[in-house]
């Protein structure tokens, strides 16, 4: 009785929780959607995700606009899970990034990505040198470029800033799912055809030997013509980069899309499936995520950040 | 079938990390476990060690009470010989002063044939003794002077005081006349008392002067053997 009583009085309580603040540190990852925000963190053993859904209009083209409502939305979520000692880290939805794969840059040892002014011109990509961020990973043999607007960082910055969280890295879901795509099982050493979904068009990422060699968006108007939109290009780069050995397929869709899309893989022509019922998992916390459950790109974004890269 | 290496993690924070002077790369968390745990070793090592110094200062404890009973043991004894040793004392000493007492009584002139033979050298002619009481400081005196003359008892009993006071076991003063009156016959009565200082004893050549011969002996041979002055 003493002690219900003691811990129903608000000063006690602040001070656990300043407490727990203090010892607690725990990986939070914020999953970026247009639509929603998804949070996973690991729980002794096991991996726990929790969803809210944004306001309309909160993020458009990639870019945060309402920060205060996202950040109020962060914080409650946190709070509701119990998770104190939280250290953010962000992955950025897949509109308004841009990568690009280099040839011939050996950026290892070095952090900063310092280009010519002529060397970001070949990059082709809409960022402006001085008002952008970037940074870069390695795909296979090849440093990919990420980068996005300056602004557009800063804008997700605030957002957590006002949920006064302490941020500790940015990824990209795009970035993040690849990893979690070539970390996951039944992927050959073969090319593989990438396809997922980009708010309201699809992309296709072609990569060999786990290097992207194109990245295509395309309109889902309709299945058929969306097929056959995918098959050209898929045979268009085949033509193009030469060979034609073992082709995997992985759509990271939408069941029902990714079911009518399921004709395209052809065992014929040496094609297989990577099923996305084989795709890591985390618990979902509350039973209306349970039901709506986690896209198949948001389950490859979530266990491409699993690892902690700076552990 | 070889998996393509897996691309390195991404993080667009560096480059703002790097703009802010911050280390590029966060540094690594560290779990509860992880923070608490030199903090735990900290306080498991106090209580071990205060623990170890508890037990070693129970096992001193038990040993110094070991140690004494051991000496309670060895008290009760010392006092057990320490009493036996003050009743040997005191009965050494009762033993010594009744040696002395008897010593003192074997070589006493007051109850010998010296003390008498000093009493009559001392006695003048015309002075008879009634009757002599021995004290063991005091000696009493009662007898008659005959008074042939008109005041000659009186002389004679003065020079009977006189003698006495030379004895050199009489301290100054120390012979009072206490009564002395005329009687019938030509007689005079008188009573005196002769304080003797017991601290002064005869030696064994004043002893054979007084013809003492044994008693002169008798002292001698005390001597020799300690127990007498």
């Amino acid at each position: 009785m003493i002690a219900t009583s003691l811990a129903e009085i608000p000063q006690v309580q602040m001070l656990w929780f300043g407490l727990r603040r203090l010892i607690a540190s725990r990986r939070v990852i914020a999953l970026m959607t247009p639509t929603r925000l998804v949070c996973c963190w690991q729980q002794g053993s096991s991996w726990h995700w929790r969803s809210g859904q944004w306001s309309p209009g909160c993020v458009r083209d990639g870019v945060p606009l309402q920060p205060e409502l996202m950040a109020e939305l962060l914080g409650d979520l946190l709070l509701d899970c119990d998770l104190v000692g939280v250290q953010l880290e962000l992955v950025l939805p897949v509109e308004g990034v841009h990568w690009r794969v280099l040839e011939g840059w050996d950026p290892r040892g070095c952090h900063d990505v310092d280009l010519s002014a002529a060397e970001w011109r070949q990059l082709g990509w809409p960022l402006e040198a001085a008002n952008s961020d970037v940074a870069w990973s390695a795909c296979g043999d090849q440093p990919v470029l990420v980068g996005l607007p300056r602004s557009a960082l800063q804008a997700w910055i605030n957002v957590v800033e006002l949920a006064d969280l302490p941020l500790r890295r940015i990824d990209w879901t795009v970035s993040s799912a690849l990893r979690g795509l070539v970390h996951g099982p039944g992927l050959g050493s073969g090319d593989l055809a990438w396809v997922f979904a980009d708010a309201s068009r699809v992309r296709l990422v072609l990569l060999r030997a786990g290097v992207p060699e194109l990245d295509c968006c395309m309109e889902c108007n309709e299945t058929p013509a969306l097929a056959m939109e995918l098959r050209r290009h898929v045979a268009a780069w085949q033509t193009h980069a030469g060979g034609s050995g073992d082709l995997a397929w992985c759509f990271a869709l939408p069941q029902p899309l990714a079911e009518q899309l399921q004709p395209l893989v052809d065992p014929d022509r040496r094609e297989s499936d990577v099923s996305a019922a084989a795709f890591w998992c985390p618990s979902a916390l509350s039973p209306e995520d349970d039901i709506e459950g986690l896209l198949p790109l948001e389950r490859l974004a979530l266990q491409g950040m699993r690892e902690d890269i700076y552990a | 079938m070889t998996h393509p290496s897996a691309p390195l993690g991404l993080d667009l924070l560096r480059s703002r990390r790097a703009e802010l002077g911050q280390p590029v790369n966060p540094p690594p968390l560290r779990s509860a476990l992880q923070l608490s745990l030199p903090a735990a070793a900290v306080g498991v090592s106090v209580v071990v060690l205060v623990a170890v110094l508890s037990g070693v200062a129970w096992r001193r404890t038990a040993a110094l009470e070991q140690q004494l009973d051991r000496w309670q043991t060895m008290e009760l004894q010392t006092n057990q010989w320490r009493q036996r040793l003050q009743r040997t004392r005191d009965r050494a000493e009762t033993l010594e002063a009744a040696t002395t007492e008897i010593a003192d009584r074997l070589v006493s002139t007051r109850s010998s044939s010296a003390f008498l033979e000093q009493l009559r050298r001392s006695i003048p002619e015309a002075v008879r003794l009634q009757s002599v009481a021995v004290q063991p400081a005091q000696v009493r005196l009662q007898g008659v002077a005959q008074d042939r003359g008109a005041t000659e008892g009186w002389q004679q009993i003065n020079a009977l005081l006189l003698n006495l006071e030379a004895w050199p076991a009489v301290p100054d003063d120390g012979a009072k006349l206490q009564l002395a009156k005329t009687e019938r016959d030509q007689l005079v009565g008188f009573r005196l008392d002769l304080r003797l200082d017991p601290d002064v004893q005869p030696t064994p050549e004043q002893l054979l002067d007084l013809g003492a011969v044994g008693l002169a002996r008798r002292l001698r041979l005390l001597r020799q053997l300690g127990l007498s002055r």
